[in-house]
């Protein structure tokens, strides 16, 4: 469990006033569809609910959206927290919770190497460290793009979520 | 307890109401089976439980959380009901305000449980309220959060009487980086309390007019997770102070070392005291914890415990 949204959020998105916690269901369809695209099972707990948190202006309007992630690393899980932009560009991300041998995930050289990413690249996004990547590296690389998958596929190519979010930027 | 089945009923009323919203359930369950010098061989269900956290949204964001958090403990020998309480929740988190029964901001356990590790729980001997009746602000600003809470004392005893004789306790935490390796926290607690070493009621219960201080801190390193909590409380013009620490290490993929051990101050030249060593190990369906302890308290004992352990969580 995500304990304290409010901090991350505010780094990601200092204009945010508050946010709103949204939750879609994932239809059987729709999950196989996440998973090819995607190249790999979503994990358990993962597989009925797709969850992601709509950042608000003082006005209630739609500024952008959060997603925390969970993905196995060698010792365990590794939790993170990622920004888009309104045209879907990451525009952060944050490691939450991790024991990871490896320390070059959580270095800041390779994080940034996500930003700009956005929904439309999630299908051909590989790991930024490339042949120097370690467990931890490919872990963060795949939870992205599974993100970004079901962001697409949930909200965005569904006419009522992307309406709702819509409506909240009017 | 009426009160808390009121509230408890008021929740599940909501819980399942149609409106727009977010359920979160957790299931878990912890049994155990242990060999001790005093009592010999046992097993049982220590607990089944769960929780249901529903959060309601505004157009301007999450408005109204609603939790609830119970178990049966013992063999299902008695049920607890941990927490169940509404929460107004303020812009960013800066500020929430709950109402009900409430968990009390207090050192370590602001974000973590010993009770389903296989040790003792550093709350026994100091016989620290978990949970109690009432309201309860806290919040995050920046790197800092707070928690303050004023409550009836009764923790989860019955209610004899309302308001009851009060208790206010408060932890003022913060957390330097964003990724939250490293926590901090100052608490306090002045009031009466009603409390068993079980921290519910099992028939010890004692009224206890008393002052409390704590320093928390919890520190994730590398593949280790490093927690401490020391402080004191002063009953009937005697301070009594505790020390407690706790140390997770993943030695391997799937090999977690355990190591626990609390120092109580009892009496003016009275020391309890236990050390706990352990592993745990994921295992498919369950996480496989084991360990021995040593207890030097009203008797000296010896302890091994076996415990499988599993969590369960989804959304809807």
């Amino acid at each position: 469990m995500w304990r304290n949204p409010e901090r991350t959020m505010t780094r990601l998105f200092p204009e945010a006033r508050d946010y709103r916690t949204v939750t879609v269901p994932i239809p059987p369809e729709a999950l196989a569809r996440i998973e090819k695209r995607a190249g790999a099972a979503l994990l358990p707990g993962q597989r009925e609910q797709y969850q992601y948190f709509e950042m608000l202006d003082g006005d209630g309007k739609v500024i952008g959206h959060t997603q925390a992630m969970t993905q196995k690393g060698e010792f365990g899980a590794i939790e993170f927290v990622f920004g888009m932009d309104l045209q879907g560009r990451i525009n952060g991300l944050y490691i939450q919770r991790q024991r990871e041998r490896d320390k070059g995930f959580r270095e800041e050289t390779f994080l940034t190497k996500f930003h700009g990413i956005s929904v439309a690249d999630a299908d051909a996004l590989s790991d930024p460290a490339g042949d120097a990547g370690s467990i931890g590296t490919r872990a963060v690389t795949l939870g992205v793009r599974k993100a970004l998958i079901e962001f697409d596929e949930l909200v965005l190519k569904n006419p009522a979520r992307s309406q709702a979010t819509a409506d909240g930027k009017k | 307890m009426r009160t808390a089945r009121w509230w408890v009923s008021a929740l599940l009323f909501c819980a399942a109401s149609p409106a727009s919203a977010s359920l979160f359930v957790a299931l878990e369950g912890d049994a155990r089976g242990e060999y001790t010098d005093s009592d010999g061989a046992d097993a049982e269900i220590n607990s089944i439980g769960g929780s249901l956290r529903k959060v309601f949204a505004d157009r301007r964001g999450d408005r109204v959380i609603l939790y609830a958090q119970g178990e049966w403990v013992e063999d299902f020998s008695e049920g607890l009901l941990h927490q169940a309480y509404g929460e107004w929740k303020g812009p960013m988190g800066r500020w929430n305000l709950a109402a009900g029964r409430v968990l009390l901001p207090w050192g370590l356990r602001t974000a973590w449980s010993p009770d389903r590790m296989p040790y003792g729980s550093p709350y026994e001997w100091t016989r620290t309220l978990e949970s109690d009746n009432g309201a309860l602000v806290r919040g995050t600003l920046g790197i800092w959060d707070y928690g303050l809470a004023l409550t009836q004392g009764y923790g989860m005893e019955d209610i004899e009487e309302f308001p009851g004789p009060g208790n206010l306790t408060g932890r003022l935490g913060m957390t330097p980086d964003v990724e939250g390796n490293f926590t901090l926290g100052l608490s306090f607690a002045a009031g009466t309390a009603y409390t068993s070493e079980h921290g519910h009621g099992m028939g010890d219960a004692m009224e206890e007019e008393r002052t409390a201080l704590a320093l928390d801190c919890t520190w994730n390193a590398g593949r280790g997770t490093y927690r401490f909590e020391g402080g004191a409380r002063e009953t009937d013009g005697q301070w009594h102070g505790t020390l407690f620490g706790a140390a997770d290490y993943a030695l391997l993929p799937k090999l977690t070392l355990q190591a626990a051990g609390q120092v109580y101050e009892h009496g003016p030249s009275h020391l309890y005291s236990r050390v706990y060593g352990g592993v745990s190990v994921p295992l498919p369906w369950f996480t496989l914890r084991g360990g021995y302890e040593y207890e030097d308290a009203e008797i000296e004992d010896h302890r091994v415990v076996v415990q499988l352990y599993r969590l369960f969580s989804f959304v809807r």
